[in-house]
């Protein structure tokens, strides 16, 4: 656990940005609230951050800052969903979704030609998933129809999708928290994604 | 375009209402809203309690007001006393008198003078602030400008440029003779640029640091440079 996290003082001192910006960003929501660990050591408490997640995002941070005001960038890193739709070929030219996907979506959710951004994360997130093997076509139906059903209630809070398989038979659920989930023994997670981080990684490439 | 007419609420004397949407919301007397507002203008004069939420352009208090919910508003305009059992969320907030609010504030502006109460976090772009506060949780600004005329409490404070002061009203000896002057207590005060006067903090840390008279602080680590003054005292100081 220890070495999974990093002190406010050394976070500083490695990427170098000051107190002040770390204000700053924190104000402006590009850092999330629950990346600020408390923690008591023995010259009193002491924040610390994620370890790969703080550095990973300050970096990210530094690289758009150039072209992008803050607000924008908060508007990349938000759980909300950003307000845009594209047509079903943009979305096929820019290798968002694949055919297949793209398919099972019109199959599923019955969408038309133009694709709203709730959608576009439902079919992001299958493509992804298929690409890596870790669900079956068919699944991917049961999967698409869990986040159509389901993705309004946790909407805005970030959540986890997470697929379990037992004995060849799969199911499907939505978390709306990123906690720890315990299976039993027998089956087994085929798949885990976390909203959030698919939201932030699709954002940019909808712009 | 079709414009959706909306209609003002008035009342004059002693009454209640109920919430919804207007245009000019306009209270005086000793009056109660029951439900969520959602106006361009809320003015308040006497004695009023909104059970429900203010959405609003503008809100202007002068009495008392006190607010069941949450309250949104370009602008606030306080003179007097209010106390919102939510979150605040504003451009623009002047306080002349006193406030409190149960949840979080955060907005662009804050300009206080009198007492500013928060429970939870306090975020704004200007915090000025002439008085007394407490806040909960973190007080966080880009420009921080405190003078302390009464009791000043923050879990933590953290910036890029905070001034804390104090000016001594009358004879200067005065405030050397009273034991029990008032300070800014805090745990935390991180920032890039920090200027300390009548502080007792745990630790303050920052790229320019000035603790000034009357501060007690027992570490202070900086990156620049460092001015400590006679009158103050520091545990340890370090340059990293």
């Amino acid at each position: 656990m220890d070495q999974d996290i990093i002190s406010k003082k050394d976070l500083l001192e490695l990427t170098g940005i000051s107190y002040g910006q770390l204000y700053r960003w924190k104000r402006k929501n590009l850092i999330p609230e629950e990346w600020f660990i408390r923690k008591s050591t023995f010259t009193g408490q002491e924040t610390f951050f994620p370890r790969e997640q703080i550095l990973a995002r300050i970096d990210k941070i530094k690289n758009m800052k150039e072209d992008l005001s803050l607000d924008e960038i908060a508007d990349m890193f938000s759980p909300e969903a950003a307000a845009v739709s594209l047509g079903r070929e943009d979305l096929l030219k820019r290798n968002i979704v694949s055919k297949v996907s793209l398919d099972l979506l019109t199959d599923q959710l019955g969408i038309g030609e133009v694709v709203p951004f709730d959608s576009i994360l439902f079919g992001y997130i299958v493509e992804k998933l298929l690409q890596d093997g870790s669900i079956s076509l068919e699944e991917g139906r049961l999967l698409l129809q869990t986040l159509a059903d389901h993705y309004p209630k946790v909407q805005g809070k970030g959540g986890e999708l997470i697929f379990v398989r037992k004995l060849g038979i799969a199911t499907c659920l939505l978390h709306a928290g990123t906690g720890e989930v315990y299976v039993e023994n027998g089956a087994r997670i085929a798949a885990r994604v976390n909203l959030a981080s698919c939201i932030e990684e699709l954002k940019p490439k909808l712009m | 375009m079709m414009k959706e007419k909306t209609n003002d609420l008035r009342i004059n004397g002693m009454g209640t209402a109920s919430g919804g949407r207007y245009d000019r919301v306009d209270i005086n007397g000793v009056s109660g809203v029951n439900g969520d507002l959602e106006c361009q203008d809320f003015n308040a004069n006497g004695k009023v309690k909104i059970n429900g939420a203010i959405r609003s352009g503008t809100v202007y208090v002068e009495g008392l007001s006190t607010v069941k919910g949450n309250v949104q508003a370009q602008r606030i305009n306080i003179h007097g006393k209010m106390e919102i059992e939510g979150d605040v969320t504003f451009q623009e907030i002047r306080v002349d008198g006193k406030t409190r609010v149960s949840g979080r504030a955060s907005g662009e502006e804050a300009d206080i003078r009198g007492n500013f109460h928060v429970e939870g976090d306090c975020d704004a772009e200007v915090f000025s602030l002439q008085g007394g506060f407490t806040v909960g949780g973190l007080l966080n600004a880009g420009k921080i400008e405190i003078h302390i005329h009464d009791g000043c409490q923050a879990k933590e404070i953290g910036g890029e440029h905070i001034r804390v002061r104090k000016i001594a009203h009358g004879p200067k000896f005065w405030g050397a003779l009273l034991p029990f002057g008032h300070y800014l207590t805090t745990d935390s005060v991180e920032g890039d640029d920090i200027h300390l006067e009548y502080t007792k903090a745990r630790v303050v840390r920052g790229n320019n640091v000035t603790i000034g008279p009357g501060c007690e602080i027992d570490l202070v680590e900086y990156r620049g440079q460092y001015r400590l003054d006679q009158g103050a005292k520091v545990g340890e100081s370090r340059q990293l």
